[in-house]
């Protein structure tokens, strides 16, 4: 039922995975995040790789919204997960002409970097943005939620008050409410409140990434996905923005699992739609 | 070897021939010819490219597409007036010179196609790639949505509400809003509504859909 690839490598093509930390660079102070990827785009911004990125910021309460940020300052304010998909709007591509940024990176969960990836293989618009985005990092992502039925869920089942979360942790397998105490749920026990758009949806780790990047175990990995990402990454760790290492074969054992269940609930999904 | 391409207009509003023609003009891997700037033979290509719709009630529109067909390895329906029908949806007849209700379709209605590339008029920075993936081999999966778009007759905002928003899959991502040339996508309580006095049935949101792409592609091809 999905297209053969998807189950030859579940995890797309890759150069080389590690799993990465924040260096003692960059100062990150933000529960939810191990800040991994915020040190990296430092370096890249520091070292004029980019010149703005476009990623993920705190609105109000949960809510977050998407914002270019164009200093460390600005990117280290990003930190953290935001647990929606964000809508790219008109104002995005008006900001970016605006402020006439040239080399960006941008951060987005599997769907987002798809449709970015495909906007600048093939830009059917002459209002394209895609010759200025220079890195595209994803997200791992199983999933976003129905945000009222799962907070109202998380009050009955724990006591947790929405007004009382400030941050969210997704990992591989569980989700974090973090606020005066942390709550953790599984993330199978939230499936039901997954939208459906995300069922359909067979890609785990965004594989038309240049850097994919999830949470598995407390520890942040970081799966490399062509030469100039990987001289980047190495550059960001000489200089000690960030600390790389070699991932175990155990650990990418269990992420290529889990985007076979993504991919196999995507098959199911997509049958009962068609 | 250069690669052969052949373009011929079917009567669109030329938006497309100029954006060939830009993209043609630095295209050094390709013997380029136009129909608009000669009346050349028709011989046998690599490539031929056709832009704007189908009159049916041209019979010699009609034979020359199908001499087109013929004589084509791969054939690419470029633009949205000749790959979904685009603007030209919306034809009533009673215009001058008197097209009738629906006269105008999609070149599919015709001959089978190779690649549909919606857009209006699609930008000439997409052409190269595509026609690079021909010279070089390696095609990007990308071309499949493209490929999927050869079955379909018309492609819309409509559908994209349809088949998406209606069905309750679209995950807010904002992709057709970003993507839509006349501003027709807007948000309303965190999904996409259409402004259909905006629409013009140019189908780029559709296939700008990270759900609606998968769609037409599982739809179509497998
Ligand atoms: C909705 C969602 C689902 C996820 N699901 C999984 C999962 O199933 N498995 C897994 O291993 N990892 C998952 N992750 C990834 C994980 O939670 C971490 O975000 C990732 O490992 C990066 O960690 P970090 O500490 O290096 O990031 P940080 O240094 O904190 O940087 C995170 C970057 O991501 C941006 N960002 C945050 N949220 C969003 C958003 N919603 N849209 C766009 N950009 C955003 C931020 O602005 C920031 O630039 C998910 C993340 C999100 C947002
Ligand atoms: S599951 Fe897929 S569609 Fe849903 S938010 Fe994640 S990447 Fe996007
Ligand atoms: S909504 Fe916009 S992008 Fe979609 S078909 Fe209509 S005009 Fe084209
Ligand atoms: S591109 Fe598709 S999934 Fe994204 S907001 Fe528009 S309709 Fe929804």
């Amino acid at each position: 039922m999905m297209p053969s690839w998807y189950l030859e490598k579940p995890l797309g093509e890759y150069v080389a995975a590690y799993n990465v930390e924040a260096g003692n660079k960059i100062q990150i102070e933000k529960a939810a995040s191990g800040g991994a990827i915020t040190a990296f785009l430092c370096y890249l911004i520091d070292h004029g790789a980019i010149d703005g990125v476009i990623a993920a910021k705190k609105a109000k309460g949960l809510e977050g919204e998407i914002v270019v940020a164009r200093t460390k300052e600005e990117i280290i304010s990003t930190a953290g997960s935001r647990w929606q998909v964000l809508p790219f709007t008109l104002k995005l591509k008006e900001t970016v002409e605006k402020e006439n940024l040239n080399k960006m990176a941008i951060v987005g969960l599997p769907c987002q970097v798809n449709f970015l990836r495909q906007m600048k293989t093939f830009p059917l618009l002459e209002t394209d943005f895609s010759n200025r985005i220079k890195f595209l990092i994803s997200l791992f992502c199983f999933g976003t939620f129905a945000q009222e039925s799962i907070l109202s869920y998380i009050k009955e089942k724990y006591g947790m008050k929405a007004s009382e979360i400030k941050e969210v942790k997704i990992s591989q397998r569980e989700i974090k409410f973090i606020g005066e105490r942390e709550v953790e749920v599984p993330f199978d026990e939230l499936s039901k409140y997954l939208q459906v758009g995300c069922l359909l949806c067979p890609d785990y780790t965004g594989i038309a990434s240049d850097i994919s990047t999830g949470f598995v175990e407390d520890k942040t990995v970081m799966i490399v996905r062509n030469e100039v990402a990987e001289k980047m990454l190495r550059e960001a760790h000489e200089m000690n923005y960030i600390k790389i290492e070699e991932i175990t074969q155990e650990r990418m054992e269990r992420i290529e699992k889990r985007a076979i269940e993504k991919i196999s609930r995507a098959s199911k999904y997509m049958a009962q739609i068609l | 070897m250069k690669l052969s391409v052949f373009h011929v207009d079917m009567g669109g509003c030329e938006g497309c021939s100029v954006a060939l023609l830009r993209a043609m003009a630095t295209m050094e891997t390709c013997d380029f010819k136009s129909r608009l700037v000669g009346d050349f033979e028709i011989e046998k290509n690599d490539i031929v490219m056709v832009s704007g719709p189908i009159c049916l009630n041209e019979p010699e529109k009609i034979e020359l597409l199908k001499e087109l067909r013929e004589k084509a390895s791969v054939l690419i329906a470029f633009g949205s007036c000749a790959s979904v029908g685009g603007i030209t949806r919306y034809c009533r007849g009673g215009q001058q010179p008197k097209p009738h209700h629906m006269t105008f379709q999609p070149i599919n209605a015709i001959i089978d196609v190779d690649y549909a590339i919606p857009g209006c008029p699609p930008s000439p920075r997409m052409i190269n790639p595509f026609i690079n993936a021909f010279i070089t081999g390696k095609q990007s999966n990308y071309m499949q949505i493209f490929k999927a778009t050869t079955k379909v007759k018309k492609l819309s905002g409509f559908d994209l509400i349809d088949d998406i928003i209606l069905q309750n899959i679209c995950i807010s991502c904002g992709a057709c809003i970003l993507s839509c040339p006349t501003g027709a996508m807007h948000m309303v309580g965190g999904k996409p509504d259409l402004i259909v006095e905006k629409c013009i049935r140019c189908g780029t949101c559709y296939v700008r859909c990270p759900r609606a792409s998968q769609l037409l592609i599982r739809r179509y091809l497998k």
